[in-house]
C-alpha cells in the first residue's frame, strides 16, 4: 500500500476533515450536558453514514448523559468476514459556561488548532474518520470485506462501566482488534502507541475521634486529624515504584472549630497499578489499615475508627501478548514509512481498561497535541488551552490505515494457510 | 488614650445629682480601722458580711430582673450593632449607682464601656472590674433556648458567661452604696463586647488599664458547679500552618507531584508529640484541609492548631519548637503563623496574695472557697501580667458555650456578697 496514494487523498480531502472537526468542536459536548452529546452524535452518525455505516443509540443509565453509539458496516457477503471495532468518545470536560468564561473555543494559531475535545478526542474521531475513508479509497476491497464496529462513549470522562457493558456486548470476542483513538504523542518521527493503561481505586477515608474542648478537656478527646494523619503516612508508604503501584491522598478535611479534639476527619483518594492483582493486594493493604492501631486520646480508652471505602474501581489493562502482536503490525508499517513506534504504558484510564480482556486493544491511535483538560491560558503561557497539532493527523492516518490494512491482509493470509 | 479626650467616646454622666457625701466618707474610714485590726487574724467582721449578704438578698428580685433582662438583649459578639441594647442597660445600671460612663465605639465590635465613680479622683489607688457583655450565641437563639428560671436554677444564653456576673456586679456596687460604704480603691469597670473574639479592639485598653490599677477583678464564671475561683489559666495560643507542595496528574506522572497532605501529615504527628499532659501542655491540631481532588497529587494543604500551656516559661518553648518545624519532604515549602498571644495566668505571689484573701471573706460567709485552673484563657490573661488579678468572680453555673448554660440562683447572691467584700479588701501593702 503505497504511502504516496494515501498521502495525497488525505492531502486532498484535509481542508474538509478539519472543516468536520471544526463542527465537532463548535458543540458543546461537556458530559453532563446531553444535548450537546447528542448533537455531535447526531454529527457524528451522518459523517460515517457517507462511508455507508448505520447506527443506533444506546440511551446512558444516567439521565443527564447523551446516548452511546454504535456503528456498524457489515462486511460484503462472504464467510468468516473479520471483525475491527474502533473507539472513541462523544464527551468532553468542559462546561459550556466555563468554555465561554475562557473564550476557549476553535482557535488555530500556526500548527495548533485550540479548541474543546481537539485532542480529547474530537480530534480521535476525525482521525478516525481519516483511516476509513482512506481505506476505501486505496483498498476498497479490502475496507467492504470487513465487519466494522464504532463504539462512541458518550460519558467517557466519568467512567461509567455501562460503556464497557455494552463494549462487551456488541464486538464479538473473534474482533481482530479494538482500536481506541485516545491522542498519541509525537516526537519528531516517534509515534507513542499505548499498549498498558493502570487500573485504579478510588477511596474515602472517615476518621472518627471523639470530640472535647481543646482547653479544659483535651486529654478527654480523641484527635481524628491525628489518626487520620498516621493513616497518610502509612499510605504513602505503600507506594512501590518498583511494582508500578502508586497511592494519592488527594484531599483532606477534618475537624470543625480550632478550640475542639476534631472528632471527624475525611480523605479521599485513589491507588493505580499495570497488574490486578497488584492492586487487588494493595486493595487489601489498604483496608488493613482500618486496624492501624490504638486511638490517640490520653489513655487510648477511646480508640478512633478509621473507615475505609473502596468507592470504585477500574480493572488494568496489563501488558499483554495480544496487544504486543497488534503492536508489531504499527511498528512495522512505521518502519516502512522511515518512522518508529514506541510502546507507551499510560498511568491514566481509557475506554481500553474495559475492553482489552474482550479482544486485543491498542490506544493511542489519535492525533497528538497537549494540554488535555485545560481551558485556561494566561499571558505569559505558563498556562495554555487544548489543541492539537494539525500536522500529525495525515501521518498517524497513514500510519494507521496502512497498521489496519495489514492486520486485515494478515487476517486473510492466515485463513489461507 | 484616657477616656474624656477621646472622640469616638460618649460620656454618660452619672443620674445622681449629688456627688460623693462627706457623710458616706466618715463610715468607709471607721470601717477600714475595724477592718485592718482584724484582717490578719481573718475574722473579718462578721457581721458587715452579713450585712452586705442581708442587702443583696433583699434585692433578688431586682437582681434576677436584670439578668433578664441583659439575656433578652441578645449579643453575639460578631454582631456590633446587637451590642448598643445590652450596653445601653449597662450604662444606665451604672449611671444609677453614680458612675460616669465612657463608651468607646468600636471599628468591627461593639466597642467598650469604662465607668468610673463620678467626681472620682484619679490620682486616687484604683481596682479594676473587669467584664464582658458579649456571647457566643447568635441572636434568635432565645426562641430554642429561652430565659427561664426553675427553682435554684436559671438558664438562658450568656446567664453564666457572663451576664450573671455582670449582674453580680452591679448588685455588690449597689449593696455597698446602700450601705453608705466607699472601696478605699477606686473601682473602675470595664465592659467589653469582643471577649469571645479574642478581645480584638479592647485589648489595649485592659492593658492601659491593669498598668493603672492596684488589682483585678475577673467577672468570668466560676470553676465548676462547686464555683472555684479561678487562680490560673492556661496561655492559649494558635498557628496556622500552611504547606505548598506540587501538583501533578497521580495516574500520569505521580513522581512529578510532592503530596503537600503528606508533608501536613508529618507535621501533624510531630505537633501531637509536643501535648505533655503532666505538665499542662496541649496541642490541639483543630482543623485540616487540603487538596483539590483525588486524582491531584495535593498541591497546598493547610492546618490551624491551639495550644495551651500553664507556664510563661513554656509558652516561650512550645512557641519556638512551633515556629521551627522543618518539612519532612524535599522540595516543599512551609510557613507558620502565629504565637501565643494570651498569656497565661500564672499563681503569682501577688495573685496567691489576692486569692488568700478572697479564702479569708470567703469565711466570713461561710464559704470555704477552692481555687482551681481553667484552661481556657479570659482578659485575666492579659491583667496578670501587670497586676494582681483574681478570676471567676462571676457566677455558679455550668455549660458555658454549651446548650445546657445555667447558673445557680442562690449563688448570684453568695457570689455578689463575696465581690462586694472584695471591693472592700485594702491593698496588702497598707497593712505593713
Amino acid at each position: 500500500m503505497l504511502k504516496r496514494e494515501l498521502d495525497s487523498h488525505f492531502e486532498r480531502k484535509l481542508d474538509s476533515y478539519l472543516d468536520l472537526l471544526k463542527q465537532m468542536v463548535d458543540i458543546n459536548s461537556f458530559t453532563a450536558n446531553a444535548d450537546g452529546v447528542n448533537r455531535l452524535g447526531e454529527l457524528t452518525i451522518a459523517c460515517f453514514s457517507d462511508l455507508g455505516f448505520s447506527s443506533r443509540r444506546y440511551p446512558s443509565r444516567n439521565p443527564s448523559f447523551g446516548d452511546h453509539i454504535v456503528l456498524s458496516k457489515a462486511a460484503d457477503s462472504g464467510t468468516e468476514r473479520p471483525n475491527i471495532a474502533l473507539v472513541s468518545h462523544l464527551d468532553t470536560v468542559f462546561p459550556l459556561d466555563e468554555e465561554k468564561r475562557n473564550q476557549f473555543s476553535w482557535r488555530v494559531e500556526g500548527d495548533k488548532i485550540f479548541g474543546p475535545g481537539t485532542v480529547d478526542i474530537k480530534g480521535g474521531t476525525v482521525l478516525m474518520f481519516m483511516v476509513l475513508d482512506g481505506l476505501r479509497e486505496i483498498s476498497p476491497v479490502l475496507f467492504h470485506g470487513v465487519n466494522w464496529f464504532i463504539l462512541l462513549n458518550a460519558a467517557e470522562e466519568t467512567l461509567e462501566a455501562e460503556f464497557g457493558e455494552l463494549c462487551r456486548k456488541q464486538i464479538p470476542k473473534s474482533a481482530l482488534a479494538c482500536l481506541v483513538f485516545e491522542g498519541g504523542r509525537r516526537n519528531n518521527d516517534r509515534y507513542s502507541i499505548v499498549t498498558a493503561r493502570k487500573g485504579m481505586a478510588t477511596y474515602r477515608i472517615m476518621v472518627e475521634g471523639k470530640a472535647a474542648h481543646a482547653g479544659s478537656a483535651h486529654q478527654s478527646g480523641s484527635n481524628a486529624i491525628v489518626k487520620l494523619a498516621q493513616v497518610v503516612t502509612a499510605i504513602a508508604k505503600m507506594t512501590d515504584y518498583d511494582r508500578q503501584l502508586t497511592f494519592n491522598v488527594g484531599t483532606v478535611a477534618g475537624g470543625t472549630v480550632i478550640n475542639r479534639v476534631p472528632h471527624m476527619a475525611v480523605a479521599s483518594g485513589e491507588m493505580r497499578a499495570f497488574e490486578s492483582d497488584i492492586l487487588n493486594a494493595g486493595i487489601a493493604d489498604l483496608k488493613a489499615l482500618e486496624d492501624i492501631g490504638p486511638g490517640l486520646s490520653r489513655n487510648g480508652e477511646f480508640p478512633s475508627q478509621v473507615h475505609i471505602e473502596i468507592i470504585n474501581r477500574w480493572r488494568p489493562w496489563s501488558p499483554n501478548r495480544k496487544t504486543n502482536i497488534l503492536l508489531s503490525l504499527w511498528s512495522e508499517s512505521a518502519s516502512d514509512m522511515g518512522w518508529e513506534v514506541v510502546a507507551e504504558e499510560r498511568g491514566g484510564l481509557s475506554d481500553a481498561n474495559q475492553v482489552w480482556d474482550h479482544v486485543p486493544t491498542l490506544d493511542g491511535l489519535g492525533p497528538s497535541g497537549g494540554n488535555a483538560h485545560c481551558s485556561e491560558r494566561n499571558a505569559d503561557r505558563s498556562k495554555e488551552q487544548e489543541y492539537v497539532f494539525i500536522s500529525s493527523f495525515i501521518p498517524k492516518a497513514i500510519l494507521n490505515t496502512r497498521a489496519i490494512n495489514s492486520l486485515i491482509e494478515g487476517n486473510g493470509e492466515k485463513r489461507a494457510e | 488614650m484616657k477616656e474624656g479626650d477621646d472622640d469616638f467616646a460618649s460620656v454618660y454622666r452619672s443620674s445622681k445629682p449629688e456627688k460623693h457625701q462627706t457623710g458616706l466618707y466618715k463610715v468607709f474610714c471607721s470601717f477600714v480601722l475595724i477592718y485592718r485590726d482584724n484582717f490578719e487574724e481573718i475574722s473579718l467582721d462578721v457581721s458587715l458580711a452579713k450585712t452586705i449578704l442581708d442587702t443583696i438578698s433583699s434585692n433578688r428580685d431586682e437582681m434576677i430582673f436584670l439578668l433578664e433582662r441583659l439575656v433578652l438583649a441578645e449579643s453575639p459578639s460578631t454582631d456590633p450593632d446587637a451590642q448598643a441594647k445590652i450596653q445601653r442597660i449597662l450604662i444606665e445600671q451604672l449611671q444609677q449607682l453614680d458612675y460616669e460612663v465612657h463608651h468607646f465605639s468600636g471599628k468591627t465590635t461593639g466597642g467598650y464601656l469604662v465607668a468610673r465613680p463620678a467626681g472620682a479622683d484619679v490620682s486616687q489607688p484604683s481596682q479594676l472590674l473587669l467584664g464582658h457583655c458579649d456571647t457566643v450565641w447568635p441572636s434568635g437563639i432565645l426562641t430554642s433556648m429561652p430565659f427561664s428560671i426553675e427553682a435554684n436554677i436559671i438558664r438562658g444564653p450568656g446567664v453564666f458567661d457572663m451576664k450573671g456576673g455582670l449582674t453580680q456586679m452591679i448588685f455588690a456596687l449597689k449593696s455597698l452604696l446602700e450601705i453608705r460604704l466607699v472601696p478605699l480603691l477606686t473601682p473602675i469597670i470595664l465592659i467589653n463586647s469582643d471577649e469571645e473574639i479574642g478581645s480584638v479592639e479592647s485589648e489595649s485598653r485592659i492593658i492601659d488599664l491593669a498598668k493603672e490599677v492596684e488589682r483585678v477583678y475577673v467577672l468570668e464564671p466560676a470553676l465548676g458547679q462547686s464555683g472555684k475561683l479561678k487562680t490560673a489559666r492556661k496561655g492559649v495560643g494558635r498557628f496556622k500552618i500552611r504547606v505548598i507542595g506540587r501538583a501533578a496528574h497521580a495516574g500520569l506522572d505521580p513522581e512529578k507531584g510532592i503530596s503537600a497532605i503528606l508533608e501536613l501529615s508529618y507535621i501533624i504527628q510531630r505537633l501531637f508529640a509536643m501535648n505533655d499532659y503532666d505538665k499542662g501542655i496541649c496541642v490541639n491540631v483543630g482543623l485540616v484541609e487540603g487538596g483539590l481532588r483525588s486524582n491531584v497529587v495535593a498541591p497546598t494543604s493547610s492546618a490551624v492548631v491551639d495550644v495551651r500551656v500553664p507556664t510563661l516559661e513554656a509558652a516561650g518553648k512550645l512557641e519556638q519548637e512551633i515556629l521551627s518545624l522543618e518539612p519532612t519532604l524535599a522540595g516543599v515549602s512551609i510557613s507558620i503563623e502565629g504565637n501565643i498571644d494570651r498569656p497565661p495566668l500564672e499563681r503569682t505571689p501577688a495573685n496567691q496574695q489576692l486569692w488568700h484573701k478572697a479564702h479569708n471573706m470567703g469565711k466570713a460567709l461561710d464559704l470555704n472557697l477552692e481555687e482551681g485552673l481553667a484552661g481556657g484563657a479570659s482578659d485575666g490573661n492579659l491583667t496578670s501580667q501587670y497586676a494582681a488579678t483574681l478570676d471567676g468572680l462571676g457566677a455558679v453555673g455550668d455549660g458555658a458555650h454549651a446548650n445546657h448554660e445555667f447558673i445557680f440562683l442562690d449563688k448570684m447572691v453568695e457570689r455578689s456578697a463575696l465581690l462586694a467584700l472584695l471591693l472592700l479588701a485594702p491593698v496588702h501593702e497598707q497593712l505593713d
